[in-house]
């Protein structure tokens, strides 16, 4: 519900909530900007089945989290620290997206207003 | 093969010796667990002997027919309790059975339209000799008249077929086919009659509301599975007049039976219900075999047998509540959970296997009939759903309108049930319920 | 303890196999190990009956919430029911119940899975007319014609699963999603899967069997029976995603928690409030599931079913020690009386509206965090969080009601505590209604979900929580319930009040039709049309002709005798002649 009041501003943008970035990554930054790695990797992943949705940039902490679950089952609540790590990265990476999202859509700003500047 | 015929004949004698009404008795489940030892497999005739013979299908229904006839017996003891001609009645019985056990085992058309025109001469001195009200009279009148009228274009068939085949033998029937509508018409009304089909079953409430409960037993037993099988048997020779011309009476026999689950609701007498109910289930079982399907052949063969033990246990049990208070009227018999709780317990699983609830042989029948008529045609999704949910809704009904509530006030005095009555019942409710597990043997007849 | 020594053996056994399920799933979960049985029936034409049994750790948790349910209602009932003569038969059909819903849950097989439908219809059938009163015998029909619908339409989907060679729906599901037979019988299964869980065209039923006494009402009517049809959409769900249909179960089930919830306002019967408050959470359930969240759904269910399951018992007490009196006006000030008691409905309740770090506050608020991370529409916002502060609107005007305004009975009265049984069941269902959340919580959910709001969304939560609170000390405080009977709002609150009216639409609206259209057939066809075609009217015509013949031969007329002597003669004169 927050994101769709979010999408309020930016319904004559044309823009919505899937998108990716349509720009070029380095307009607007000073230094050159490089893309993420991804640290684990594609055999661990299989090997532990994690399924597709959960395989982004966080999935080594993930990994860390599910062996320490099955290390410590059932006394789960052990593992707290480690999720904590987990959703210190997802929510870093969530706070990334919305920059990416909000950037997209001051670049749209700034795009509309300079056509607008020139069409006048 | 003859030996069971013969242990039939033989007895006769016995009938009329001085109490010897169980003895009878036993020498019917001597002669079920000799019948149970014969061989039997799927395909072909086994056990073949002079006219007689039998594959799975006609095995089921003489094992049915004779069990039937036992619980019969077991049901029926209050005619020896008031001596009232029980001679002549274990004649009449055993005479049914032999001429029950010749129908299904020959293997001559001929004679097999011979012995089911000879049952019905025995289920009418049955019916009008010990039936209870006056009204047996035109019950006996109509039962005789609907099935003779019907069954007199068969015989013509029949002689037809021996004209054109010059051979009577049912195994090389089905070298042959005819597509002469007139023949197909006359050679299976008669068995649509005897089902019943929709239109024409009013023999069937009258008969059996005023037969006694072996009668009843019996018509709804083995009687209406004549028909059936006469089905089963006649359909290999027409084939392919059957797949053009059998949506006439697939769409009767549906839609008939959706409006006879709605009359149900309007019954005030138990056996009515019960019969109206059994006309219900028969509807299905001919929507199945006209689809001439493999699922619907045999689909409509476990619904049958199903049916036979699961009305027969009703009438049992409506009997039961018939010998105490003399009425079956919805009115009178009200309240029984507090006069007899255990009986209950059977109305409840007597009637739950009745509207296809699981694990009966009739659950496992209309699956299969649902999903031959639904292969057949898609559009009969709509009577199938609401025939199920309405016979729900009419056993939900009968049970608890008999069982809960208040109780009649004018009941002078109620005796429990017997141990006689628990034992009736449960005979019919065990081969119903526990039979669905070994029913990979006897479902699969061709 | 052995004088109604059944209660005690039943329990013993019950509580042993949950507990030894317990074990199971702790390793099943941590292998990711799944056992499968099969038994063959019957095969013949491509097409194979099995008997099957699934064991995978969703089976084996959901046997075990059940199996624990139903030990302490039976314990409980002991002493509950223990004036009833026929206690036998009682926990028969309470153990046959038990059955049924774990044939439901072992079963891949949508056969074995109708045997359990089935089952669970017929008994809880017998179960509500338990009672043998007017109101019990009317709502055992609606709930088993309620559930038969949903019978018939799973009798419908063992049709259209033939189209794919056997009857275990487990293999199919991943491949065949896009199959237009698919899509059909995705509509049918939530159909029936409708009707089981009460949702908005069939929720007249779940009210109207609180007839059945309440140990029934604890394990029956809070968490297997309802719950079944959301079993049955979270084996299925699967097929359930991107559908359109799931559009109209959002819908429906978003407006079934909504009306509950304010249907339960209006409500003065203790054990209607508590089961419109189930229906309410069963909407909550149903409508995450059709947003795709089904561990989520099947999270909230199993929480849902320890406090339910308590809230029941512990009405239970109250009615018992009001003598029978389930009306709400009543009682007051019980928390002087039973302290125990209303301990565990202070619990129960907290635990029903979420508040933090209880059983209901692990599943609730997760749910709600991840419908506001999802992209809805204001409508199902609205419903959703409205529906979460009528949560806390009854549930706080039922504890005023209850413990905080006084006591509304008689002068003279002597109330006290019940005895021991009742006490200890209801112990363990507190025990886990406090901790299963938390537990519950750590075993499932091997990844995280991640939430991230802003703060007062996150707060919308508590915002409407108390808003409820507010509402609910208002209402119980004031007379509010006189203001119903003006006009101005007499209508409205009418609907409001009587369910939307589904209870008379399921009723009178359905009944009258077809009763009528049997009556008119019987009268018309059967013993009209049919009876002239064959019977009656054959003999009307013998009769007519036999008479008429009958004039020519009998009647020794000389003048009848002469015309045919005559007529003969003349024949016989025409045949020598030709000849």
């Amino acid at each position: 519900m927050g994101h769709f009041l979010g999408t309020f501003q930016t319904r004559d943008l044309d823009m919505e909530m899937n998108l990716q970035p349509t720009f070029d990554s380095n307009i607007g930054f000073k230094t050159r900007r490089t893309q993420r790695k991804m640290v684990a990797c594609e055999e661990d992943l299989m090997s532990a089945r994690v399924p597709p949705q959960y395989r982004d940039y966080c999935a080594h902490i993930l990994l860390n989290y599910l062996v320490c679950r099955y290390k410590h089952m059932p006394f789960v609540y052990k593992c707290a620290h480690e999720k904590h790590n987990y959703m210190n990265c997802e929510q870093a990476d969530y706070v990334l997206r919305m920059k990416e999202f909000e950037r997209e859509k001051r670049l749209r700003q700034r795009e509309k207003r300079l056509k607008q500047e020139s069409n006048s | 093969m003859m030996k069971f015929l013969m242990l039939m004949i033989f007895t006769i004698p016995l009938c009329f010796k001085k109490n010897m009404f169980w003895m009878v008795q036993n020498m019917l489940f001597l002669m079920f667990f000799m019948f149970m030892n014969l061989m039997i497999d799927i395909l072909y005739y086994c056990n073949l002997s002079y006219v007689f013979s039998c594959d799975i299908l006609s095995y089921g229904l003489i094992l049915l027919s004779i069990w039937i006839c036992i619980l019969m017996v077991l049901a029926s003891e209050n005619l020896f309790k008031m001596n009232f001609y029980y001679n002549f009645f274990m004649l009449n019985l055993l005479l049914l059975l032999i001429m029950l056990f010749m129908t299904f085992s020959v293997m001559n058309l001929f004679l097999f339209y011979l012995f089911f025109e000879s049952s019905l001469i025995f289920t009418l001195l049955l019916i009008i000799g010990w039936g209870y009200q006056p009204e047996r009279i035109q019950a006996g009148v109509y039962l005789l008249f609907y099935t003779l009228f019907a069954s007199l274009p068969l015989l013509m068939g029949i002689f037809y077929v021996y004209y054109k085949m010059n051979y009577m033998m049912m195994y090389f029937m089905k070298f042959f086919s005819f597509e002469l509508y007139l023949l197909y018409i006359s050679m299976i009304f008669a068995f649509l009659v005897k089902m019943p089909m929709y239109f024409i079953h009013l023999w069937l409430p009258k008969a059996h509301v005023e037969a006694p409960v072996s009668g009843s037993m019996v018509l709804a037993g083995i009687m209406l599975k004549l028909g059936g099988y006469g089905l089963l048997r006649v359909f290999i020779l027409f084939q392919k007049i059957g797949l053009k011309m059998n949506i006439i009476f697939i769409v009767i026999s549906l839609l008939g039976g959706f409006y006879l689950s709605l009359k149900c609701f309007c019954q005030i007498d138990i056996k009515s219900l019960i019969a109206y109910s059994s006309v219900v289930h028969m509807s299905m079982v001919i929507g199945g075999i006209m689809t001439m399907n493999y699922w619907g052949f045999l689909g409509s063969y476990i619904l049958m047998i199903g049916h036979g033990l699961c009305s027969s246990g009703m009438f049992c049990l409506a009997n039961i509540n018939y010998e105490r208070l003399h009425s079956r009227s919805l009115y009178i018999n009200k309240g029984m959970m507090m006069l007899m709780p255990s009986m209950s317990m059977w109305w409840f699983l007597m009637l739950s296997s009745n509207m296809a609830a699981p694990p009966s042989l009739n659950l496992l029948g209309e699956i299969s009939l649902i999903n031959s008529l639904l292969k057949w045609s898609y559009f009969t999704m709509i009577m199938l759903m609401f025939i199920s949910f309405f016979s729900a809704a009419y056993c939900l009904y009968l049970y608890s309108y008999i069982q809960h509530g208040g109780g009649y006030l004018g009941i002078y005095s109620f005796y429990m049930g017997l141990s006689r009555e628990y034992l009736l019942l449960l005979l019919h409710w065990l081969p119903l319920n526990i039979l669905v597990l070994k029913v990979d043997y006897f479902m699969i007849w061709f | 303890m052995f004088k109604n020594s059944i209660c005690f053996v039943s329990f013993f056994f019950l509580f042993l196999f949950s507990l030894i399920n317990f074990f199971f799933f702790l390793f099943f979960m941590i292998y990711n190990y799944v056992i499968f049985l099969e038994w063959e029936l019957i095969s013949f034409s491509s097409m194979s009956l099995v008997m099957s049994i699934l064991l995978d750790w969703m089976s084996l948790l959901f046997m075990m919430f059940v199996l624990l349910i139903s030990s302490v209602v039976i314990y409980y009932s002991k002493s509950y029911m223990s004036s009833e003569m026929n206690l036998n038969r009682f926990i028969m059909l309470v153990l046959l119940f038990v059955f049924s819903m774990v044939l439901l849950i072992i079963s891949p097989n949508i056969i074995s899975i109708l045997l359990g439908w089935d089952g669970l219809g017929l008994v809880s059938y017998c179960l509500v007319i338990y009672y043998q009163n007017i109101k019990s015998y009317n709502a055992g029909m609606l709930t088993a014609l309620s559930n038969r619908i949903g019978d018939v339409f799973i009798l419908m989907v063992i049709f259209w699963m033939m189209n794919y060679g056997s009857w275990n729906y487990v293999f199919y599901m991943d491949f065949m999603k896009n199959d237009y037979v698919m899509e059909l019988m995705s509509i049918m299964i939530i159909i029936a899967a409708m009707t089981k869980s009460a949702q908005i065209p069939f929720s007249a039923w779940l009210p109207a069997a609180m007839a059945a006494p309440t140990p029934v009402s604890a394990l029956v009517h809070s968490s297997t029976l309802v719950t079944a049809g959301v079993y049955l959409l979270i084996r299925f769900n699967v097929l359930l995603l991107d559908k359109f249909f799931l559009k109209i179960l959002l819908l429906l089930s978003g407006l079934t928690m909504f009306m509950a919830g304010i249907s339960a306002n209006y409500e003065f019967d203790l054990k209607k409030i508590i089961a419109l408050s189930t229906l309410s959470q069963l909407g909550l359930m149903m409508s995450i599931l059709s947003m795709g969240m089904a561990e989520l759904a099947f999270f909230h269910l199993l929480t849902h079913a320890m406090f339910k399951a308590l809230l029941f018992m512990c009405a239970g007490v109250i009615i018992h020690m009001m003598n029978d009196i389930q009306d709400i006006r009543f009682m007051g000030g019980i928390s002087n009386f039973i302290p125990y008691t209303s301990l565990y409905m202070n619990i129960s309740n907290m635990a029903l509206c979420g508040i933090p770090f209880l059983a209901g506050f692990y599943s609730k608020d997760l749910i709600l965090d991840m419908v506001m991370m999802k992209n809805l529409n204001f409508f199902v916002f609205f419903l959703y969080f409205i529906s979460t502060g009528l949560t806390m609107f009854y549930s706080f005007r039922l504890s005023m009601y209850l413990m905080i305004n006084d006591f509304n009975l008689l002068s003279v009265y002597n109330l006290y505590d019940e005895d021991l049984v009742m006490l200890k069941s209801m112990f363990v269902l507190m025990m886990m209604s406090i901790f299963s959340g938390s537990m519950l919580m750590w075993f499932i959910f091997s990844y995280p979900y991640v939430i991230y709001l802003p703060i007062n969304l996150k707060l919308m939560v508590i915002y409407v929580s108390l808003f409820g609170m507010l509402m609910g000390y208002m209402i119980s405080s004031m007379e509010i319930y006189l203001m119903n009977k003006f006009s101005y709002i007499y209508n409205l609150s009418s609907f409001l009040c009587l369910m939307w009216f589904m209870p008379n639409l399921s009723t009178y609206g359905l009944n009258y039709y077809f009763l009528n259209m049997g009556q008119m057939m019987l009268k018309k066809i059967d013993m009209g049309w049919s009876e002239f075609y064959s019977g009656q009217g054959m003999f009307m015509i013998m009769k007519k002709y036999t008479i008429f013949y009958n004039f020519f031969q009998m009647n020794n007329n000389f003048n009848i005798y002469l015309f045919s002597f005559v007529l003969w003669m003349i024949i016989y004169l025409m045949i020598l002649m030709v000849m």
